[in-house]
Parts: C-alpha cells; sequence; structure tokens
C-alpha cells in the first residue's frame, strides 16, 4: 500500500524529536552539568599547585672579570648560585573521574637575596611550558608522564656581586661556609585545566642558607 | 579438493563482491576514525575525513549511476536513497539507549565528540563548537555503518542479521576504543555494558527501521 508523499514527511517530522532527542540531553548536559563541573574541577585543580623554594642556594663559581673604566682596568667577581624551585601537585581528575595533568606554561621564577640589608643575589629563570602528556600515549606511558610531571624541580641559576662588593671567601672562612640571607620570591605560571585558563603567582619570603664554596 | 572449493566459493564471491564493495565504501568515517587512532593523532581527524569518506563517497555515487544490471545486484539508486532514510534511525536508537545510562551511572556518552571536534575545528576542547562537530562525526559513523548494512542485506534487514551486525560492532567498540582511547583504557564494567546494550539499541533500530518507512517508499 502506498501512502501519500505527505504523510511520509508528516511521519518524519513526528520523528524529528525522536531524531534529536540524545543529541538535545547531551547539549542541555553539557551546559547544566559538565561545563560547571569542569570549570569546578580545573578551578579547584589550579588551587591545589604548591610552588616552594629550596632553602639553599649554593655558590658554583666566582668569575673575575675585568672591564676598562675611564682607562683603567677594574676588576671585580660575578658570583653564580643556583637555587631550586618546584612547582607541585599538578595532578587532578578530570570530569569522567579520569587522571590528568594541569598544563604550566610561560612560568617565571625571580628572586632577590639580601644579605645584612645589601642584595647579594638576584635570580631570573623562564620555563615555556613544563611536561605535558598529548592523550594519545598508551595508558602506561600516560602514567610515567603524569607521575614524573606531577611535582618538578627546576634549578635556576642566580647572579650577584662577588669581591669587593660581596667577598664570598671571606665570609666562608668567617661562617663555615654557610650564611643566612632572606629571599624574596615569586613565581608566576599560565596554568590551564581542561576548560579554564589563568595565571597565578605564588610569593614569598624565607631565611635561606647560602652556601658559600668553603675551603 | 582445493580446487573444488575455489570453484564453489568463486560464484558465490562473485555475486556478492560488489556489494561488499560498495557497503565497504559507505563504510568511510570509521575509516576515518581508524586513520585518527593508528596514526595517533598524527593524521587529524578532519584530513582523515576528506580522505576515507569523501573519497569514498565519491567513488560510490559515481557507481552508484554507473552499475549495470541493477536488478541483479539487488539494489539502485532510488534504493540506496531509501537506505539513506532508513539508516537514520538506529544510531538515534543507539544514543537514546546511552540516555538512561548517563542519568543514572554518569557515563558521558558525548565525552569523545569533544576530542573529535576540537581536532577538526581547532577549537577549544570544552567548547559548543566542539562538540558540535564531534558529534557530526559521531552521526556520519553511525548512519554509515547503517547504511553498510542495508546494502549488504540489500534492504532486507531481520534480526539475526541485525544482531550479528550489531555484535560486531560491539566487539570493534569493545577493542578500538580501550586500546586507541586513552581514558577508556581501563573502562568499568558500566562502560562495558552501556557498550553492548546500545549495539543491541542499534540493532532493533537496523530491524525496525525499514518496517517503519518502507510503506512511504517505492522499493521496486
Amino acid at each position: 500500500m502506498a501512502y501519500p508523499r505527505s504523510k511520509a514527511v508528516l511521519v518524519f517530522l513526528a520523528l524529528l524529536p525522536v531524531y534529536l532527542g540524545p543529541y538535545m540531553y547531551a547539549y542541555g548536559r553539557t551546559q547544566s552539568n559538565v561545563f560547571p563541573t569542569v570549570e569546578t574541577l580545573d578551578g579547584q585543580a589550579m588551587d591545589d599547585v604548591k610552588t616552594g623554594v629550596d632553602n639553599s642556594v649554593t655558590e658554583i663559581v666566582a668569575q673575575s672579570v675585568t672591564r676598562t673604566v675611564n682607562g683603567q682596568p677594574v676588576t671585580w667577581t660575578e658570583v653564580t648560585y643556583t637555587l631550586p624551585f618546584r612547582v607541585l601537585n599538578r595532578i587532578f581528575k578530570t570530569y569522567i573521574n579520569f587522571p590528568a595533568l594541569l598544563s604550566v606554561s610561560k612560568l617565571t621564577f625571580q628572586a632577590t637575596g639580601v644579605f645584612n640589608g645589601t642584595e647579594i643575589l638576584s635570580c631570573h629563570h623562564y620555563v615555556d611550558s613544563l611536561i605535558a602528556p598529548t592523550g594519545f600515549e598508551v595508558l602506561a606511558v600516560f602514567g610515567s608522564i603524569l607521575k614524573a610531571g606531577n611535582n618538578t624541580v627546576i634549578t635556576a641559576f642566580c647572579h650577584g656581586p662577588g669581591s669587593p662588593t660581596f667577598d664570598t671567601a671571606k665570609l666562608s672562612q668567617q661562617n663555615l661556609g654557610v650564611v643566612t640571607i632572606s629571599l624574596l620570591w615569586t613565581i608566576d605560571a599560565t596554568l590551564k585545566g581542561e576548560k579554564v585558563e589563568g595565571t597565578r603567582q605564588w610569593t614569598g619570603v624565607q631565611s635561606e642558607n647560602l652556601l658559600l664554596t668553603f675551603p | 579438493m582445493v580446487g573444488g572449493l575455489k570453484g564453489r566459493l568463486s560464484p558465490w564471491v562473485k555475486a556478492r563482491a560488489f556489494t561488499w564493495f560498495y557497503a565497504a565504501l559507505l563504510f568511510g568515517p570509521t575509516y576515518a576514525l581508524l586513520s585518527f587512532w593508528f596514526t595517533r593523532g598524527s593524521i587529524n581527524l578532519g584530513t582523515g575525513y576528506l580522505l576515507f569518506v569523501l573519497v569514498p563517497m565519491i567513488v560510490a555515487v559515481a557507481l552508484a549511476g554507473f552499475v549495470g544490471n541493477k536488478n541483479r545486484l539487488g539494489f539502485d539508486p532510488r534504493l540506496l536513497a531509501s537506505f539513506a532514510v532508513f539508516a537514520l534511525l538506529p544510531y538515534t536508537i543507539y544514543d537514546w539507549a546511552r540516555v538512561p545510562m548517563n542519568y543514572f551511572f554518569g557515563v558521558a556518552f558525548w565525552d569523545h565528540w569533544f576530542d573529535w571536534g576540537s581536532n577538526i575545528s581547532g577549537a577549544p576542547l570544552f567548547a559548543l563548537q566542539s562538540l558540535s562537530v564531534g558529534l557530526f562525526t559521531h552521526v556520519s559513523r553511525g548512519w554509515s555503518m547503517a547504511v553498510s548494512y542495508y546494502v549488504l542485506v540489500r534492504g532486507r534487514a531481520t534480526l539475526p542479521t541485525a544482531f550479528v551486525f550489531a555484535w560486531a560492532m560491539t566487539i570493534f567498540y569493545w577493542i578500538f576504543f580501550p586500546t586507541f582511547v586513552l581514558v577508556d583504557s581501563k573502562p568499568p564494567f558500566i562502560w562495558w555494558f552501556t557498550a553492548w546494550s546500545s549495539h543491541m539499541a542499534f540493532a532493533l533500530g537496523l530491524w525496525y527501521a525499514p518496517r517503519l518507512f518502507s510503506r512511504y517508499f517505492s522499493m521496486r
């Protein structure tokens, strides 16, 4: 039995809610549940990220520099130090309860070391982005990247004047190689979860052991 | 012995070779996804669609017009058009079956749509643009699978063939998603169950759609 075409169109139209139903549901749940959940989890993940700076600055080299000033050779030393800092707790759970690594990029570390009211070192270190999985790894590789990226320790290089402005050799002799200084530091980074992206800044002031070369 | 078997198989295969080839051409959206998975994303899904959907579809459209002796082959372009309409229903029923799984158990059946859509469009992962493009790829895959089935059975859908087809899809799904989709690497039981039950619903849709629509199409 052949039905008129107009009836076919009517049937097709009547079926539209059937056709579209699951997708309207998916869009509705995305707006009402998925996006808010993702945003909340991203925000929590960003808040959970911790940073810190090691409590020891280590002198690694003191280089003698000679320059000509007003026709006269002037010699002084420049000291290079290392200072580890860390970004911790990047693993978070996504809305499907799967672990992921919070993206950290444009990571900038700056610090200033002060001894007896004099700035003796300053640090500036930039990292474009921390390790992150692509999402196409097999589970074992993905897991190892997550584990490796959860807590990252980065060694920053700091520079400061040596003798005669700041005689590290003399201070080392007097203090058995360890001098306490005050360190002011700032870490800036762009964090990105699955949906939310934002910048965070962490700052701190702490007593620091300046480990000088001690014969 | 072998020659005899070959001799018997040969006409049987020859009689069906064109139909199988035609059904395989219409399966393109799945090839696109496989190319994306097998290359671990090196082939963008959009590129996969151009290579493995557009090209086979052009061949299929051309073949539909050029093929001779359409009655012997069991379908013609008008019949193909009816398959295209039938195929709108099964994947919809498939997705309807997944709705309660999300509502009661939290299985977000559209989570991969974001990945696929973002990969093609370049839009952020959790954006409606990504969801929409990903939905298109999902729908195109479901639709093409159903069309391929109707071509294979020449429009004569039965429950046994529909369930065989759906079981094959289920096994395909059970193997490939945990292998190539990271977040499905270690799925819970409800994931396996949802994959199975929704494909069984797909089978019912395959079987029911021709019964619903055939009265509105002149099948011969």
